[in-house]
């Protein structure tokens, strides 16, 4: 009985080992292609299109979504434990670059893109067409040359769309004429914006639950955009050196106009709330004045939508009028806009998969940035979807394109679609997309057009950070950096809102936004551009 | 812990085989006990090499090299943090804080249940409070929110009286108490029951004879129920040490804001941050858990050990 | 402890008997106090029913919303079309159902053995299984071990790992711990080995208590979601909760593609809080008792 005890026990320890430590991982599927994104929302890849699309290239599509709420838990247990999908997204932003990308190449957790890329002219011209992509270039450990590691999503600044991101102002146009502090075209200067701000404060706010300035739960505080003179951590002084942003004397400046905001009820309403949509559901509910938001056009026509569901029955002009775009210029009488990467997010190939299946994937993207990919990606199935006269005008079949109570079109789930934000956003589409509220795009299309316009008058300061230390991140050069930027910008975050409600003082402030990590991180990036 | 871990050496050894003879059909039901924590808890324990290892995905854990200064690097680097020890403080005062107050309440709510005499109406309260028990803090940290924002019903009342809006939760101390009530709220029902299942198991004839006495409800309370409640109070305080250093991860991260980052942060949000929104490497985020077990268990062995010599029984 | 355990079986206290009989205004004072703690907790979720019934419209523009003025049955409407929920649904059952059955298994022949006396090897047995409660591996390895054991994206997933959970399984063990040992005994005279004496003997007289940590597992079960989080791709797999909490959290999300972004409204979320807690509502009044032995025996004498 001893023995048996103790071979069951011996037993259980093997299967243990076995459990945890086999390497009884499973080839690689050549006849599928994985793919995990996060804008493939609630689409799941059972669709007509999608089919097309395997029986063209002849290989199986699997496709699962990263939930919005937990996709940083989902990629980095997935890479850390060895198990991503053959093609997967993650947001690449600045501040997050350098401990992940970098870390990931030097890993081999991930695949490089072929160097040569002519095989698939359109995904190489889509890359050659994103702008600052050779800052994605990188020289991992063990290699002799750069590589780029992965297809940023692209925006197509270089193709034409414009290189400042749209966080603006929305505001209540109505309100304004109602307490006649409208000006013509939305056009404010910073007194004017002030006044109007105290006028809402007065006649509306006070002691009730509106508000005056609300800002997007990440965009507080907007004020500051018209002091400060880069976005993120690094700016620069007069003699070109590195400089920490937060505490420099222009930031500090408008911090102070923040925080005035703040103690004078302009900001009534909690910025530093965790709850994400509290802002939104605050403007469209009609409590809110001017609304700093990120009126990229899903924001923007969804903001529209939901403030039409609030408010029933009322008429295209007071829509217009309660979402209407404001134009607003610094003290110093120049507009000030953040500066738009040209990606925030990437699509990275497991270091798993085959130099074969690699191709098939390419091959895919290269189709649907065709021409003909695109079409199929917009409109669907010619002759089923939609019809191309003589002349190249298409008409949309009622067959193919439902429309709901409202005479909006319904969405479909059309993989092409959905597959093609493996390299692009779209932006290339938008005008003739029959998903676009065409309304929406014309206002901010216009608004795009005016700042387009500023821009090269000199009217308009673009906010944006130098890349070259943006991607600075040669462990070997700038190790601090590399490991602790994504800290110190959430650690500044944090001290900027401390401050402006006043839980901090000045000094304090100072002090966190410029202590010896940040000396150590400057004094870094100083030596390496050898300032 | 206490008790030896190994059967009796001096026994012969076919005496030990006799032995398992006849537990063989008990060896047999714990059989898969043994598999399951062989499998689920101890294979995956070589995780715990992370802390000492600057980890590599592609090497996996046990090729990963390892940290500098023979493996402490993390450990060290940690120590460093001024802003460890700042979330460490954090986590012991609010662990602490929600266990005394957290006690009280629940108290509180028994002694106020048990001197009910309406049987129904106590029933139905009974019910009401232990339920919020059950739901999660995604849903309660919302919940919070709605009615201490600036537009919830708190601020609309302060406002109908004519006042301003008040901020409450950008405020450390108010948010502070925020955590502890809305711990309250959720779970003091809940952790009464423990108390009223004692209290009625008291015999009513120690309260026949109080009456006898002329002793008021007061009285009564202190010299009868609270006396008989204490064996049961003083273990689940002893029961509730070992969490202190977790002091509630969900209930803080559903509902703490950068402006109380200060008082608010703990071990557990910290770790979450680290690893998920910095993308700090998984080995910082693994030496701080480590850190934590191990005091914990030290904690949990202490406080046993005090238990066992003040004469109240063990727990372990 | 143990004079206090004797008490057990001393008759209740009748109800009333051992007071005063009239009632004076202390009683007043402390139902006044508890009639406010129960509204306190009522209150979120008559709320949340307001909201979850009122269009939105009306809830964005009344701040004190204290009765319905108008009710719409409009996102209960949408809940019930909605098929992810309903897949959600499905899974939940699963696991409450498959799960629990198969974490009450283990869990109670696990406790019941931990619980008799003098097995070769059991108190190193105890020692390991406390020691779990402590220290753990943490999540990469646990990945590891889960993509090895091939249960990634699979529905087992969030069941097979939850084979036995400490608390509950020494919950079971002081209680049968706590019956009488005699019945043992004589149950071996009878000539009976210890798994017959089990189901025949010990689990009969066990039933309340294993409907109580049913019930935890069935519990913990309903409000699963994290491994699902981790582990699960396939949508038509993800638990209730799970979808839930995408459906609340993706409210806010700011996507800049073009396709439209599904918002829920507040009403929508709520309507959904409630599709998911009506259940335990309805159910809990009648289990309660059950919760409440759970809990005395595990703590008294744990």
């Amino acid at each position: 009985m001893k023995k048996v005890l103790l071979v069951i026990l011996a037993l259980s320890l093997v299967a243990s080992v076995c459990a945890g430590f086999a390497g009884c991982t499973k080839k690689n599927d050549e006849g599928t292609i994985t793919i995990r994104n996060l804008y493939f929302n609630d689409w799941n890849g059972d669709d007509a299109y999608t089919a097309a699309l395997e029986e063209q290239f002849g290989i199986k599509i699997k496709t699962s979504t990263y939930s919005w709420a937990d996709w940083d838990q989902q990629v980095s247990s997935a890479i850390n434990g060895g198990n991503v999908t053959d093609v997967f997204q993650a947001d690449i932003d600045s501040y997050n670059f350098a401990n992940s990308y970098a870390f990931w190449a030097d890993d081999r957790d991930i695949k490089p893109l072929p160097s040569d890329l002519s095989p698939w002219p359109n995904v190489k011209a889509l890359i050659e067409g994103t702008s600052d992509v050779d800052q994605l270039m990188y020289k991992a450990k063990g290699d002799k040359e750069k590589r780029l590691w992965g297809i940023p999503v692209a925006k197509n600044i270089k193709g034409g769309e414009a290189d400042f991101t749209p966080f603006t102002y929305v505001y209540r146009r109505d309100w304004a004429k109602q307490y006649g502090v409208y000006k013509e075209n939305d056009i404010y200067t910073w007194e004017e914006f002030n006044t109007l701000l105290q006028t809402f404060y007065n006649q509306k706010c006070r002691g009730g639950d509106f508000y005056a300035l609300v800002d997007v739960e990440w965009g507080f505080p907007s004020v500051i955009n018209f002091y400060k003179t880069a976005p993120h951590c690094f700016a620069k002084d007069t003699n070109g050196a590195i400089i920490s942003n937060y505490a420099s004397d222009k930031y500090i400046e408008g911090l102070d106009v923040a925080k005035n905001f703040v103690t004078s009820k302009i900001y009534g309403y909690e910025q530093f709330s965790s709850n994400e949509g509290d802002a939104n559901k605050k403007y469209y509910g009609g409590r809110v004045g001017v609304f700093y938001e990120n009126l990229s056009l899903s924001n923007y026509t969804t903001l529209r939508n939901k403030m039409k569901d609030a408010n029933k029955n009322i008429s295209q002009e007071a829509l217009d009028d309660m979402t209407a775009i404001m134009k607003v210029k610094g003290p110093d009488g120049k507009y000030a806009l953040e500066g738009q990467l040209d990606w925030f997010s990437m699509t990275f190939f497991s270091s798993k998969i085959s130099d074969e299946k690699m191709k098939k994937i390419l091959d895919i993207m290269d189709y649907l940035l065709s021409e003909e990919g695109t079409m199929l990606a917009k409109y669907g199935f010619e002759d089923y979807d939609y019809t191309v006269d003589a002349s190249g005008k298409v008409t949309l079949t009622e067959a193919g394109w439902e429309k709901d109570d409202n005479g909006r079109y319904i969405e479909k789930y059309n993989g092409a679609k959905y597959l093609r934000y493996m390299c692009t956003l779209g932006y290339d589409m938008t005008a003739t997309d029959p998903m676009t509220d065409q309304k929406a795009y014309t206002i901010l299309n216009d608004w795009t057009n005016f700042m387009k316009e500023q821009k090269a008058a000199g009217n308009l300061r673009v906010l944006s950070e130098d890349p070259q230390v943006k991607w600075l991140n040669d462990k070997s050069v700038v190790k601090t950096k590399a490991e602790k930027s994504g800290k110190l910008l959430e650690d500044a975050n944090a001290a900027v809102m401390q401050y402006c409600y006043g839980n901090i003082s000045k000094d304090k402030y100072r002090s966190t936004v410029n202590d010896s990590t940040w000396q150590k991180v400057l004094k870094e990036i100083n030596d390496a551009l050898g300032k | 812990m206490n008790r030896k871990l190994i059967i009796d050496r001096n026994s012969p050894l076919n005496d030990f085989g006799n032995r398992v003879k006849k537990s063989r059909y008990l060896i047999l039901m714990i059989i898969p006990a043994i598999i399951y924590y062989a499998v689920f808890c101890y294979a995956p324990m070589y995780g715990i090499l992370i802390a000492f290892k600057q980890y590599l995905p592609k090497q996996g854990i046990i090729n990963s090299p390892w940290a500098d200064m023979g493996g402490f690097g993390n450990f060290y680097t940690i120590f460093q943090d001024p802003y460890f020890w700042k979330v460490l403080r954090n986590t012991v005062i609010i662990g602490l804080c929600k266990i005394i107050i957290s006690f009280i309440a629940a108290l509180l709510v028994a002694l106020l249940i048990n001197e009910i005499r309406l049987r129904y109406f106590k029933k139905t309260v009974q019910t009401i409070v232990t339920f919020p028990h059950f739901l999660s803090w995604v849903i309660v940290g919302g919940l919070v929110a709605n009615i201490f924002g600036t537009s919830g019903i708190i601020n609309d009342i302060i406002a109908s009286t004519g006042a301003e809006r008040v901020q409450f939760l950008a405020n450390g101390k108010v948010f502070l108490s925020l955590i502890f009530g809305s711990d309250v709220w959720k779970e003091a029902g809940w952790s009464s029951i423990i108390y009223l299942a004692t209290m009625a198991g008291i015999s009513p004839e120690l309260y026949e004879a109080a009456d006898i006495d002329g002793a008021t409800r007061l009285q009564k309370i202190w010299h009868i129920t609270l006396p008989a409640i204490k064996p049961t109070a003083i273990l689940l305080l002893i029961l509730s040490v070992g969490g202190i250093l977790s002091a509630g991860f969900d209930q803080i991260f559903n509902m703490y804001n950068p402006l109380v980052y200060d008082v608010a942060d703990i071990i557990d949000t910290y770790i979450y941050r680290s690893t998920f929104r910095e993308w700090q490497p998984a080995e910082i985020g693994a030496a701080v858990g480590l850190f934590k077990s191990v005091v914990s268990f030290i904690l949990v062995l202490i406080v046993d050990r005090i238990a066992k010599l003040s004469g109240e029984r063990g727990i372990i | 402890m143990r004079k206090f355990e004797n008490l057990r079986y001393l008759p209740l206290r009748p109800k009333g008997s051992t007071f005063d009989k009239r009632i004076g205004p202390m009683d007043w004072v402390i139902f006044a106090i508890l009639l406010l703690y129960a509204l306190i907790i009522i209150y979120p979720f008559y709320n949340a029913l307001l909201i979850s019934i009122s269009p939105e419209s009306v809830y964005l523009n009344t701040p004190f919303l204290l009765y319905p003025k108008e009710i719409t049955w409009d996102n209960y409407a949408t809940v019930f079309h909605s098929a992810s929920l309903w897949s959600g649904v499905r899974v939940t059952l699963l696991l409450l159902f498959v799960g629990t059955a198969y974490q009450l298994f283990f869990t109670v022949i696990t406790g019941y053995a931990l619980s008799r006396n003098k097995w070769v090897g059991k108190n190193f047995v105890m020692n390991m299984i406390l020691v779990t409660m402590f220290f753990g591996g943490g999540l990469i390895p646990y990945y590891y071990l889960i993509k090895n054991l091939g249960l990634y994206n699979q529905i087992w997933v969030m069941i097979i790992p939850g084979a036995i959970d400490t608390y509950n399984m020494l919950l079971m063990r002081n209680y049968f711990a706590s019956l009488p040992p005699d019945l043992e005994e004589s149950a071996k005279i009878d000539g009976a080995n210890d798994i017959q004496i089990f189901f025949k003997v010990y689990l009969p007289m066990a039933l309340p208590m294993l409907a109580t940590v049913g019930l935890f597992f069935a519990v913990g079960n309903w409000n699963s979601w994290y491994n699902a989080m981790l582990f699960i791709e396939e949508p038509s797999y993800k638990p209730l909760q799970l979808v839930l909490r995408e459906m609340i959290t993706t409210s806010s999300s700011s996507i800049e593609t073009l396709g439209q972004k599904v918002v829920y409204s507040e009403g929508l979320t709520m309507a959904s809080v409630f599709f998911s807690i009506v259940p335990m509502m309805c159910f809990y009044p009648f289990l309660q008792k059950f919760f409440v032995k759970g809990l005395v025996v595990g703590a008294i004498k744990g």
